[in-house]
């Protein structure tokens, strides 16, 4: 999987459709979720696009598998799993995730709980590392 | 028939603009609509020179201000063609729902009773009754939608017995856009000695809507929807029904005479208002209906007709587009793009300065229904143009091109 860094300086040189279309091919690339992963246990609140997250946990590092039935918004949730991916849980509890993503300029896509996904999965995706961090 | 939008009231919704002054084309009035600047100085002037309370104050203000506010009853009341004493001012459509879910409901639904409401229900209209049946042991009945989108009438009356008391269905779909019949519908409620609520909140602003005609028994909306404010809404009750409806929320206005004995409770349509009112927001609300009623009714709904007909022709015209809801919609269409999501959609189009609505639009029966986990909704007011149907037309392209 592609670091941030290196998917925003891919990004910062495109512009308008470009970068969608970045957006959604980073969402085709995301690690499959199984199907049956897809439960109301998994889904984020969010009302209008569906988001899924699943953590696992291998050698001290967490493992996301994640999904969205939005094009977009799945390449957003790329975004976040590229950022907190095989991270051990300390880091990714300590991380200011959403200030990772300040530089794609997504702040409409970012700043409503209510109809998106995106800012409760990455809540999800903390309070699981902290959990993990306590347990 | 072609048909053109007739109405040009831009300029009177200082909110049509975005913030580095380019025309924000607003196409999400089904969910709230934008105010005029007739409204908003009557806000202003009631929050500001003209405020003081109702009801209570011995001070000429107050005497003003509680005329201001039963004008502003008496003016809701002639808007859907009821009596000024059989509206209540309540929060908006949900309280007004749930007002009589607890009042009515509570003398007047038995167990064993059934209530009939339709696919269609936003959850306002939905989760108020599986309460209500909850408490008392009650049923729920769903009416089923024909092929093309309305609330089928037909099986409404094959469904209907005596054991209904009460049927609620939306005057005007929130996603479908399809109108009621509802003289139709009441005929079956009554037929049965069942009580008719009706759903307004999409039809008031953009249908002319006269209860007696129509015939119903409870009529429930919200000002935000009718370029009032938010905070504010209506309940019309038959006069008679409304008399004998016990309290629901105690306060202050709502009583006669308190004691620790007994309490008296004021006549309605006082004995729902408990509390301070949204003054404000209900001489606002007021305004509102001024404003709606001098550009008229027929005249609106021609206007939104021409409009949705437009879009309709457009969509119909990319081949990968489903549209839902019949052709005669009011004010509303929803559609689905193959292998786009709504929500992208609305991401997409919010660049290009539209705003849709995208999602299960508070009414997730009707998206199972229809199969789709959301649909995206453009929906239409006084001020809205066929710029706004080029630009959305224009932001489909885009977005198709985007995931081409
Ligand atoms: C058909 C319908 N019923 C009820 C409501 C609820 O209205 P409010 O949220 O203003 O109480 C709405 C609006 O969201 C609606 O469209």
């Amino acid at each position: 999987m592609r670091s941030l860094e290196d998917i925003l300086e891919e990004y910062e040189f495109l512009e308008g459709d470009e970068r969608y279309r970045l957006l959604i091919e980073l969402g085709r690339e995301l690690e499959e979720m199984p199907q049956p992963l897809k439960t109301d246990a998994t889904l984020v609140r969010g009302c209008s696009a569906q988001v899924w997250v699943y953590p696992t946990e291998q050698d001290g590092r967490l493992h996301f598998l994640a999904d969205s039935n939005a094009a977009i918004t799945k390449g957003i949730v790329a975004l976040v799993i590229s950022a907190v991916q095989d991270r051990p849980a300390s880091e990714v509890a300590a991380m200011d995730v959403t200030a990772a993503l300040e530089p794609f300029e997504l702040r409409n896509q970012l700043s409503s709980n209510r109809t998106q996904g995106i800012p409760n999965m990455i809540a999800l995706v903390q309070e699981h590392a902290t959990r993990i961090l306590g347990a | 028939m072609t048909m053109t939008a007739t109405i040009s009231r831009k300029a009177d919704f200082p909110g049509l603009l975005t913030p580095d002054g380019q025309p924000w084309h607003y196409l999400d009035s089904a969910a709230t609509a934008q105010k005029p600047q007739a409204v908003i100085d009557a806000a202003t002037r009631a929050l500001g020179v003209d405020y003081a309370t109702v009801h209570r104050g011995v001070y000429a203000r107050s005497a003003e201000m509680t005329l201001a506010y039963e004008a502003a009853r008496r003016r809701v009341a002639k808007f859907i063609g009821g009596q000024e004493d059989e509206i209540v001012f309540t929060r908006g459509a949900t309280e007004a729902i749930n007002l009589v879910s607890y009042s009515w409901g509570e003398a007047n639904i038995a167990a064993g009773d059934r209530i009939l409401l339709s696919t269609l229900e936003h959850h306002s209209n939905i989760v108020p009754w599986q309460l209500l049946a909850e408490r008392k042991g009650a049923h729920i009945d769903v009416c089923p939608l024909t092929d093309d989108g309305r609330i089928d009438l037909e099986a409404a009356r094959e469904m209907l017995t005596s054991a209904h008391k009460l049927v609620a269905l939306a005057h005007v779909s929130n996603v479908l856009g399809s109108v009621l019949d509802v003289q139709r519908a009441a005929e079956l409620a009554h037929a049965v000695g069942a009580k008719i609520l009706v759903d307004g909140c999409q039809a008031v602003p953009r249908l002319p809507v006269d209860v007696v005609a129509l015939d119903c028994d409870f009529y429930a909306f919200s000002a935000h929807k009718l370029y009032g404010p938010t905070g504010v809404g209506a309940l019309w009750a038959r006069a008679d029904i409304l008399a004998a409806m016990p309290p629901w929320q105690g306060g202050g206005a709502m009583i006669d005479k308190v004691t620790f004995a007994r309490t008296t409770y004021a006549p309605a349509p006082q004995r729902f208002e408990a509390g301070t009112p949204a003054i404000v927001e209900a001489v606002a609300f007021g305004a509102a209906c001024d404003y709606v009623a001098e550009i008229g009714l027929e005249a609106i709904h021609a206007h939104e007709a021409a409009l949705v007909a437009k879009t309709r022709e457009a969509l119909r015209s990319m081949n990968d587009v489903t549209i839902f809801g019949p052709e005669d919609s009011a004010g509303i269409v929803s559609f689905a793009i193959d292998g786009i999501h709504p929500h992208d959609l609305g991401t997409i189009l919010d660049e290009e300065n539209v705003a849709i609505r995208a999602g299960h639009h508070c009414a997730q029966p009707l998206m199972d229904h229809l199969g789709v986990p959301a649909t995206a909704r453009a929906s239409f007011g006084i001020y809205s143009d066929e710029e706004d149907v080029a630009a959305l037309v224009r932001g489909i392209e885009r977005t198709k091109r985007i995931f081409g």
